[in-house]
């Protein structure tokens, strides 16, 4: 069914596609902007709206310690005049640091046990013993695992690749190279889904 | 029209338009077999007991409904069939326009279910990690209420629900490596089962924390979602995109050698 909202869905559509199908102009970049600009609204929006909510519930509570990390978040409009913001450029950092350290810290948290001890263990695999294109894929991985972080021994730098090292870190290279290629081809999917369905809702709507 | 026009690599994005406009219309139906990591999936939710809770975190934003939203549906759908009660929330800033598409999608299976008591829907909770990690240690003051303004502790889904080790599944859809966040701080921190959803490119990674047993299951974005519907004997958008999404891919397969032949072609010709 064909509405003045899908209208609008098809023009915004095919004024962004056509930067790749035609040329860049006025028409491609009523799309781009609009998106940037609606995207932004929508995040600043819904920002304020779940901010009020955080901050009435608090409130009405009787809980009024909400106000202090309110104040200091609100610190960060300083940055929008250059008079304050010569006199008072430390403070307005505050709330934006305070924000960075809290995240660094729960990040810390988590990414020691799931990002280095278990990936590192995961790499502890059976090389005999098991069937042999389970043998040849733990092989494989541990191998590419190895030549990987080899390339990035910064401490045998030569100036010319030669020798076992300069070997070991070509094959490191390629291994580098082989995923490089994996998660091109893996965005081009990603890329791919979004026009299949923009083009499916589209047909959708004629039929 | 010229030899020239071949060179123009608009050409390109032009046939590859051409081609999903055509196999949209008259799709081929090309068989679809099912992978080890959907059937892992699927046998997880399979294997919980009627009246599990799960939470249902969506990252799905607007420009990623055509590869993440088939296979989250099928995920729900398939919680709802087997009875679980499901916690839903978001912490993309575009949830107040998905998740009504999400659960719109649902409306099917939701008929004999009760809101409040089988189902409930927070909306978007903001802070990214810091939400996330917020909701795992106190989720009633996180959520405070839901969509319809209903404080949390007047519903009867999330009466028993204080932290994330109330929970017993979580399930994701993400655009990007937001997944972590609750692998850290559900799955590490409380021994929380996390089931994603990622897009294509994610996948890869994704897998790798599958490996090491610090995600539960991944589905392979589009793929994995077109076999979810399968195992669950519903098909739906992503079984129909798979279709196109073989040929097209076939065709830049096709592209990637046409060019590199080229390229060598050219090369011995430069040389002689």
């Amino acid at each position: 069914m064909i509405d003045f909202g899908n209208l609008v869905y098809i023009f915004m559509v095919f004024s962004c596609m056509s930067f790749a199908l035609l040329r860049e102009s006025k028409f491609s970049r009523i799309g781009e902007t609009t998106m940037v600009s609606c995207t932004i609204g929508n995040f600043v929006v819904m920002s304020y709206l779940g901010l009020r909510g955080i901050v009435l519930r608090y409130i009405s509570k009787g809980n009024y310690l909400i106000i202090f990390p309110l104040l200091i978040g609100t610190l960060v409009f300083i940055r929008l005049s250059g008079s304050l913001m010569k006199k008072y450029k430390a403070i307005s950092m505050w709330g934006t640091n305070l924000l960075i350290g809290v995240g660094m810290g729960l990040t810390i948290r988590g990414v020691i046990e799931t990002e280095i001890v278990n990936q590192l263990s995961s790499l502890i695999l059976p090389l005999y013993g098991v069937s042999l294109t389970e043998a040849i894929q733990n092989i494989f991985v541990v191998a590419s695992a190895l030549l990987v972080i080899f390339y990035f021994l910064f401490t045998f730098y030569l100036k010319e690749e030669k020798g076992i090292i300069g070997s070991t870190r070509q094959l490191g290279r390629y291994c580098i190279i082989v995923v490089i290629g994996v998660l091109y081809g893996r965005t081009i999917m990603t890329r791919v889904s979004y026009l299949i369905g923009t083009f499916g809702d589209i047909i959708g709507m004629f039929k | 029209m010229s030899l020239k026009m071949l060179k123009d690599q608009r050409l390109i994005y032009w046939i590859l338009m051409i081609l999903v406009i055509y196999i949209t219309i008259n799709p081929i139906g090309l068989p679809i077999s099912i992978t080890p990591s959907t059937r892992e999936v699927y046998d997880i939710i399979e294997s919980l007991p009627p009246g599990s809770v799960v939470l249902s975190c969506s990252d799905v934003e607007l420009g990623t409904i055509p590869e993440l939203m088939p296979g989250y549906v099928a995920m729900l759908k398939h919680c709802f069939r087997r009875d679980l009660k499901i916690v839903h929330y978001s912490f993309s800033s575009e949830a107040a326009v998905v998740t009504p598409m999400i659960f719109d999608a649902l409306k099917d299976d939701l008929k004999d279910k009760k809101y409040g008591d089988d189902y409930t829907i927070f909306g978007f909770i903001a802070g990214m990690e810091i939400g996330v990690a917020s909701l795992a240690t106190d989720v009633q003051a996180t959520f405070g209420a839901d969509i319809y303004g209903t404080p949390v502790y007047n519903i009867p889904l999330m009466e028993n629900l204080k932290t994330a080790a109330d929970f017993d599944l979580v399930i994701t859809a993400v655009p990007a490596s937001y997944y972590r966040f609750l692998m850290r701080h559900w799955g590490a921190a409380y021994g929380m089962p996390v089931l994603v959803l990622p897009v294509a490119q994610v996948v890869p990674e994704a897998m790798s924390f599958v490996k090491s047993g610090d995600l539960a299951g991944v589905l392979n974005s589009i793929r994995g979602s077109a076999e979810y519907e399968l195992l669950l004997k519903s098909p739906g958008d992503a079984i129909k995109a798979l279709d196109i999404q073989s040929v097209s891919h076939l065709y830049l397969i096709l592209l990637v050698v046409l060019c590199n032949v080229g390229y060598y072609i050219s090369k011995r010709s430069e040389k002689t």
